[in-house]
């Protein structure tokens, strides 16, 4: 009797591994790129290249981001499709470095906001040996 | 008459006019006169590098600065699911290698402090 009980509970062990193997292998095979849909396929058009290796999580929040394109207004558009190829080539700590000092400077007020901007666009101008100073100042 | 014969004879109209201001006249000048220097005497005694004008703009910088360091963030936004959050700096309106740019957070630094 005991070894019925047993042979049954490994049925249904063994049954248990199958389902999940299968749920699995459907769930990979739907973050595919060619399982992605044809409207989303064109918004990720520049991850495209890198799509298959990029782990599932990363192409879930691809997948998601691609969802809210819509309701995007053009110039985020736009500025969505500039940026996704070089987003996805960052390391994972050079995102989430980006990431908390995004939200530092959410954090300020607009017109502090409107400054730093603007500080940029004037940092932005340097000349790129005088950017290369500015990062490594100890070599000067 | 010379130039320098003219400027002599001016001169002398001009304190012959003083000599013959009244005593109040007199004291409002000197008065003005004394305050101009008291004023002249303070402004040479400002460092030469300490320019109100410059003060304003460099208290905001380093109140920004300051901000950087010191912020844990923003609330709503620490309450966004990741897709949302990447959504959100992806599309906005700073570029995402500003925030990575240690040169650029360097230069803010420097700017901060003069």
């Amino acid at each position: 009797m005991a070894e019925d009980k047993i042979a049954k509970i490994a049925r249904y062990l063994a049954l248990a591994v199958m389902l999940g193997a299968c749920v699995g292998l459907v769930s990979a095979q739907a973050l595919n790129w060619s399982s992605v849909a044809p409207e989303y396929q064109k918004i990720l058009t520049p991850l495209a290249s890198g799509w298959e290796n990029m782990d599932d999580g990363r192409k879930r929040i691809w997948l998601e981001i691609a969802k809210r394109h819509a309701t995007l207004d053009p110039v985020q558009q736009e500025r969505l499709q500039q940026r996704m190829r070089h987003w996805a080539s960052l390391p994972h700590a050079d995102r989430a470095r980006a990431l908390e000092q995004y939200k530092k400077h959410k954090q300020l007020t607009p017109q502090q906001q409107a400054q730093v901007h603007q500080l940029w666009l004037e940092y932005d101008s340097l000349a790129e040996e005088v950017k290369e100073d500015l990062r490594n100042p100890v070599k000067k | 008459m010379s130039e320098h014969e003219f400027g002599a004879k001016v001169a002398q109209v001009l304190n012959r006019g003083t000599a013959e201001l009244p005593a109040s006249t007199l004291d409002s000048l000197r008065a003005i006169r004394e305050k101009a220097v008291l004023e002249a005497q303070g402004r040479a005694h400002t460092p030469a590098y300490f320019n109100w004008k410059l003060t304003v703009p460099v208290a905001a910088l380093a109140v920004i600065y300051a901000s950087y360091l010191l912020m844990d963030g923003d609330d709503e936004l620490a309450q966004l699911a990741p897709h949302e959050l990447e959504a959100r700096i992806l599309t906005d309106e700073m570029p995402v290698h500003a925030y990575l740019d240690v040169g650029f957070e360097n230069w803010l630094k420097t700017k901060s402090q003069k």
